[in-house]
């Protein structure tokens, strides 16, 4: 069930009928959890069952971790049961296709059967929230959660369910402990939020998409320009997308009383990349920095130590992204950009001398690079687009400059660029401007038009689903 | 001096928009009022449609309902006869001049009789078209074409799910279509045929309740070739799309060399063994007395046209079951003191498929209409 379908307005029309009243009783946390288990079961109901078990088993190394004198046992028993779902699920097809290819190279005559396992929906996403529990009370952060019904309907909560933001315990828990108090500015806060998620996904990711797809699925016809063009699109595709989805689920939540952590922060207005993965998808970047590259050592020991752990949690994240060659080289490309900028990111020079506008850009535009990586459907299919466009190819569609952007869509450029201009903005001491009255309403009002309009009976998925 | 402790809300976004309780309540009354009902009121009172020469809509507006609304509000102006019905009244093989309604213009030697037949039109889309979007014809004289072929199955009468089992149908993509979808009842179960997602039907009631959606869709079918907005933006990278809107609508059908000549015979159609359903069973005919009784209530004067059908089409089987649903067609008629026409069988040659003359046929029917009350001169 996706948020911008009339399937869910009506769900979440009569989840809110009978949880405002349930909110004052000790109910609320069973209705919570029915309503979540409808959601994600809705996809397939044979979800569940895995969803469940996550649950089960997390809680009940929970319970173990406060009594039992093998907590690392336990822990460790935890982790590699959550592993191995996440890898049975999501990686079974990958290492196979792999292993076969190998076994091709090595003139091995073995056929391995294709698994053929359906990847469940936000997977990745549950797997970690719920591992996080348990790592987090072994570390004595977070109390242990002896009511199942509670722990479940944090497992499973469903704004945030299957595409983020990956809750911690300490932040979700505490809130589930306690009979949610809605004011009314909740509501229209949810409202804002919800209306400006609707917007990035329906106006502009979906929009942009199309010229994504056209420009992608055959790079072979493109010349350099539009592929730059459709790489910049997809990088404002995908941050809408997942955003957007992000500002619907907070917006959700905050109309229900709970409070959902920011999940991206205006990622394309980052002056270094560090500032990036402070800025994008934060649940995520702070769960690798917490469970990842801080017990890997973190900032600690020698430098060679460091840039390894820096390394190896890129990478990681890449692959937690997508059971494919192109999201290790995401990741590849992300650490190995991170480390080649880090001493430039402190220098005086890059601080100081340089224009914000131009580390912006710079920033911008190694992002997109990768974006290329993760966009493409195979590591071949990326370095062509890349060579394509870092040898300045033609093609017979576009044969001028000038026909090139007139190939590209006004109206994509100017949606795009009213965007960039109101993040700059917003992180701008001009600030202020976009919080009169005036602008808030204008702004509501014509992206509530710019909705109606792109709206269609058609509704798309949100990217990060696959993960 | 004390300072006043500014009162703090949680951190909200990563944007700026985030209104207060009073301005989200007069935003979503401005949004309701202006933007969803008073702007497409606006926007229909200052459209202009072109219905200069021959009175019928153009086939590329066969779907635009919010069109059909203006169309019905001009025939009423300047027509005392509405004449309602799908494909065979509006003239499928003939050009504008041999239509059943301009043939009955050209014998009286006036505008009489408007053209407010769409192509595919059967009698549960009628219904939906007369509660929706034809209120103006309240009071007005109106015959309207009753086709029996819509009962000449379960499939056609939407009662049941075509299931395909030609290979090459399936590989064709050939799935039997329902015509004017939009037109139907969204949620019943009786209509088995129509069996779209939840956010379909739900598209279908917005742009049936909210004006907003019904000019949005009108925009798409009139100036963007019934293109998604998006694709037609990505397709056409050059244009603006703002200026392809235009506040003036040609709507009438120009295309006059569309006459056709070849009888079903010629074009190779065999005989037909269809089952015909009994009345009581049949959708169609339930809806057909629905609009009876609707337009009844609206103070029309009715005249129905019963047929034609293509007799020589049918195995003989098929024919006496015909035969005695027509006699049920009749008779529940003449039991509600309505007036109509049962169309004559006419030469083999005159018939252009299972129920579609071709000009000469068209003759035929017109003969018979022209003896009807309905018709004739007030005294």
């Amino acid at each position: 069930m996706l948020f911008h379908t009339y399937e869910f307005i009506v769900f979440f029309a009569i989840v809110m009928a009978v949880y405002l009243p349930l909110r004052r009783t000790n109910w609320w946390q069973l209705w919570l959890l029915i309503a979540s288990y409808f959601f994600y079961g809705w996809w397939n109901p044979l979800f569940l069952i895995l969803i469940f078990y996550s649950t089960a088993l997390n809680y009940f190394v929970g319970l173990k971790l406060g009594t039992s004198r093998f907590r690392k046992s336990w822990l460790t028993f935890c982790l590699i049961n959550n592993l191995f779902l996440l890898g049975f699920f999501k990686y079974a097809g990958f290492f196979t296709d792999n292993v076969r290819a190998l076994f091709q190279i090595l003139n091995i005559p073995l056929d391995i059967p294709d698994p053929n396992i359906l990847l469940p929906v936000g997977i990745s996403f549950f797997t970690f929230q719920a591992m996080s529990y348990s790592i987090d009370v072994f570390r004595g952060e977070v109390k242990i959660e002896k009511n199942f019904v509670r722990f479940a309907a944090f497992v499973a909560l469903f704004p945030q369910l299957v595409a983020g933001p990956i809750e911690r315990a300490k932040a979700l828990l505490p809130q589930m402990r306690h009979k949610p108090l809605i004011r009314w500015h909740d509501l229209s806060d949810g409202i804002s939020l919800f209306m400006i998620g609707l917007f990035k996904k329906i106006v502009m990711a979906d929009f942009l998409a199309i010229y994504v797809e056209k420009i992608y699925n055959s790079p072979e016809n493109f010349g350099a320009l539009p592929l730059v063009f459709a790489t910049y699109a997809f990088a404002w595709q995908i941050y809408c997308d997942f955003s957007g989805y992000t500002d619907m689920a907070r917006g959700i939540a905050k109309i229900m009383g709970i409070r959902l952590m920011l999940n991206f922060n205006n990622p394309y207005t980052a002056v270094d990349l560090g500032d990036f993965w402070r800025r994008w998808h934060i649940s995520l970047s702070s769960w690798f920095k917490d469970y990842v590259y801080i017990p890997l050592g973190g900032n600690r020991g020698f430098k060679y130590s460091v840039y390894r752990n820096i390394f190896l949690t890129m990478l990681i994240s890449g692959f937690w992204h997508g059971a494919a060659w192109t999201f290790v080289v995401w990741g590849a490309l992300n650490g190995i950009g991170r480390l080649a900028t880090m001493k430039i990111d402190r220098s005086d020079f890059y601080r100081n001398k340089i224009p914000k506008i131009l580390k912006q850009l710079l920033v911008f535009n190694f992002i997109c690079v990768t974006w290329v990586f993760f966009r493409a459907e195979t590591v071949t299919k990326s370095l062509l687009i890349l060579k394509r466009i870092f040898t300045g190819a033609t093609s017979s569609i576009e044969t001028t400059f000038l026909s090139t952007f007139q190939n590209v869509p006004a109206v994509m450029f100017l949606l795009i660029l009213a965007m960039w201009v109101y993040q700059l903005v917003f992180n701008s001491k001009s600030k202020g401007l976009l919080e009169t009255r005036f602008m808030r309403i204008a702004s509501i009002v014509t992206t509530t038009i710019l909705i109606l309009i792109f709206a269609t009976s058609a509704n798309k998925q949100f990217i990060y689903f696959q993960f | 001096m004390h300072k006043r402790k500014k009162k703090k809300r949680d951190p909200f976004s990563s944007n700026a928009v985030r209104l207060s309780n009073k301005e989200l309540v007069v935003t979503a009354i401005f949004i309701i009022i202006v933007v969803l009902f008073l702007a497409p009121y606006i926007w229909f009172k200052m459209e202009k449609i072109d219905t200069s020469g021959q009175f019928r809509l153009a086939s590329k507006h066969r779907a635009n309902y919010w069109l059909y609304r203006h169309w019905v509000a001009d025939a009423t102006k300047n027509h005392p006869v509405i004449f309602l019905g799908d494909s065979v009244v509006w003239g499928m093989y003939v050009n504008n001049d041999n239509t059943i309604p301009a043939k009955i213009n050209q014998a009286l030697g006036k505008k009489t009789v408007a053209n407010l037949a769409i192509d595919g039109l059967h009698s549960i889309a009628t219904k939906g078209l007369l509660e929706n979007y034809a209120s103006a014809i309240r009071d007005k004289k109106v015959i309207v074409h009753y086709n029996p072929l819509w009962m000449q199955s379960k499939i056609t009468d939407l009662s049941h799910i075509a299931v395909i089992n030609d290979e090459e149908d399936r590989d064709m993509d050939r799935a039997p279509q329902i015509n004017h979808p939009r037109l139907i009842p969204q949620f019943s179960q009786e209509i088995t045929a129509y069996n779209e997602g939840f956010s379909e039907k739900a598209g279908v009631l917005r742009e049936r309740y909210i004006p907003f959606f019904a000019l949005l869709n009108h925009i798409r079918l009139s100036f963007f070739n019934n293109d998604d907005f998006k694709q037609w933006i990505i397709d056409h990278p050059n244009e603006n799309p703002l200026t392809k809107i235009a506040l003036t609508i040609d709507a009438c059908e120009r295309d006059k060399n569309k006459n056709y000549d070849r009888d079903w015979e010629t074009s190779g159609m065999t005989k037909q063994n269809w089952p015909w359903l009994e009345p009581e069973e049949s959708l169609q005919w339930k809806a057909f007395q629905q609009i009876v009784q609707l337009l009844k209530k609206r103070n029309n004067e009715i005249c129905i046209m019963i047929g034609p059908i293509n007799p020589y089409m049918l195995t003989a089987e098929s024919l006496k079951r015909y035969r005695a649903l027509q006699q049920e067609i009749c008779a529940w008629l003449k039991s509600q003191n309505v007036e109509y026409v049962l169309v004559k069988d006419m030469p083999p040659k005159m018939y252009a498929d299972a129920s579609h003359p071709l000009a000469d046929g068209y003759d035929l029917i017109v003969k018979q209409l022209l003896k009807t009350k309905i018709l004739l001169p007030k005294e």
